[in-house]
């Protein structure tokens, strides 16, 4: 389940990283994310010379004014990345906490919306049963 | 109007200094928002020609004022955030808790520049025209020196006494290269400002010396000091002068709204309340209370409180980092060879005098009543 998690999250961020907005999320970064979900572990997203990569476990690198800790639960990340809930939204209802510094921690959540827009996409562009 | 408008050369070269702190690059669309009692148009066409010299867009919004923490904003300017890549507010501070401002940020990537050079002298002098190279050495600095340590104490002459320990993630400010978190944040000009939220354990007493309006404190600059009690995180009694407001507070607004979320402190020798934001000058620090959640902490609050006071001392493991209003950092020799670069280092990182007035009633600061 935590891999099937992990996939997901490394499939929605790679394609949100590709869109004209998350270009300017990841191009000329270096920054390192972890992603604390409640009962699944950590992920580390890794934004590095701009490309990104996602793995299990914590970040190995944790700088000052380059690291943010994200809390969320599976539900709240899987709702984002299925275009059900964006990243403010999850923020505002507290299900989403960025652990930054002050104003820091953008990156991830441009990222997260871009995923979110995505998956919004998709879904309007897939034809529903009752069309069919 | 940049045509009809006499730009002096120092305002310029602030207007400039702004271009280089945001690196504002020739394919970012910029909006400069202006309000009524924020609207001098030799700032504004100093803006407009700074901006126009790095190659980028330019657009000027003037709107009506509203109350920013309370009214939603003018539908104009929320429309207009939608396409640009960076706001230069140039009236009064946009609240950043409101939802469009959230969503502007944190989702599509809007860069808010707070310009706190909010006078046309402000912009032109050694505050507005600090180099970004060396007010970015002194943050970075400062910041190094705040997350190698485990224990953080301030101190103050008026009673202040706590200590706090601190996280690599989330010390901070307006004191690092922009470029970091961009796009998706908002910053000062010229910022001078470092931070961190202060982490478990946290104990001790606030000799609180000035407190913003926002929350409808009866006085701004105090007498003499409100003692805040502070255990676990939370203030557990209240002394001295407006003791009885902050009771009524809390008793409406809930525990939660004493979190301690935020210690803040000047790093801009030349910070000044003459236009300016006071709060930047080392001899004042403050803490930010309440709701932590939209600066990257981690408790809800109905409400947010700053609490200053002046001439503090804050030790890191027991160096001191200020040392009774000082910042010790200005006399580092790797800031002082940044420093040569642009001037004699003796002129450029010789500390102004603050009080806590100089954040109160003028134009960069807190309203005053």
């Amino acid at each position: 389940v935590v891999s099937e998690l992990l996939d997901d999250l490394r499939s929605a961020l790679s394609a949100a990283s590709q869109t004209a907005r998350g270009q300017k999320a990841v191009k000329g970064h270096d920054e390192d994310f972890d992603l604390e979900v409640s009962g699944y572990g950590t992920f580390h997203v890794a934004i590095s010379r701009g490309s990104l990569e996602i793995s299990r476990g914590a970040s190995p690198r944790q700088e000052a004014l380059h690291y943010t800790l994200v809390q969320v639960d599976e539900a709240t990340l899987r709702g984002i990345l299925g275009g059900e809930i964006s990243p403010v939204a999850a923020m505002e209802e507290g299900k989403l906490f960025l652990r930054t510094r002050l104003y820091g921690g953008g990156l991830i959540t441009i990222l997260l919306r871009s995923c979110f827009d995505l998956a919004r996409e998709r879904r309007l562009s897939t034809p529903s049963r009752a069309a069919n | 109007m940049i045509a009809e408008v006499n730009v002096e050369a120092d305002l310029l070269e602030g207007a400039r200094n702004l271009t280089r702190y945001v690196a504002l690059r020739p394919d970012q669309q910029v909006l400069i928002h202006t309000e009524p009692g924020y609207d001098d148009r030799r700032i504004v066409a100093a803006l407009q020609a700074a901006i126009k010299e790095v190659g980028a867009p330019c657009s000027v919004l003037h709107t009506p004022a509203w109350d920013k923490q309370h009214d939603p904003p003018p539908a104009a300017l929320e429309a207009a955030i939608d396409g640009v890549d960076v706001l230069i507010g140039q009236g009064e501070y946009l609240h950043t808790k409101n939802h469009y401002l959230q969503v502007a940020i944190f989702e599509q990537g809007l860069i808010y520049i707070n310009n706190e050079a909010k006078t046309v002298d402000a912009m032109s002098s050694l505050y507005g025209r600090f180099p970004a190279e060396l007010l970015f050495a002194i943050g970075t600095k400062t910041i190094e020196r705040v997350t190698a340590g485990q224990q953080i104490r301030v101190t103050t002459a008026a009673g202040t006494d706590i200590t706090m320990s601190v996280n690599v993630n989330t010390a901070g400010g307006y004191c690092y290269p922009y470029t970091f978190d961009s796009p998706g944040h908002k910053k000062g000009f010229p910022g001078g400002t470092s931070c961190f939220h202060p982490e478990d354990p946290v104990n001790g007493v606030l000799a609180v010396q000035a407190i913003t309006r926002g929350n409808k404190a009866p006085r701004t600059i105090l007498d003499q000091p409100l003692f805040l009690t502070y255990r676990d995180h939370r203030v557990v009694k209240a002394e001295g002068e407006c003791a009885d407001w902050w009771n009524d507070f809390i008793a409406r607004n809930g525990p939660d709204s004493s979190w301690l979320a935020e210690c803040m402190w000047g790093i801009h020798p030349h910070a000044s309340g003459a236009g300016g934001r006071g709060a930047a000058n080392p001899h004042l620090l403050h803490f930010g209370i309440g709701n932590s959640i939209p600066y990257g902490g981690p408790t809800w609050a109905k409400t947010w409180q700053v609490m200053f006071m002046q001439d503090a001392t804050l030790t890191v493991d027991g160096r001191p980092l200020l040392d009774g209003g000082h910042l010790t950092i200005l006399e580092d020799p790797d800031i002082r060879a940044v420093a040569a670069k642009y001037g004699d280092p003796d002129e450029l990182l010789r500390q102004s005098h603050a009080t806590v007035r100089d954040q109160f009633g003028g134009v960069g600061g807190e309203r005053a009543s």
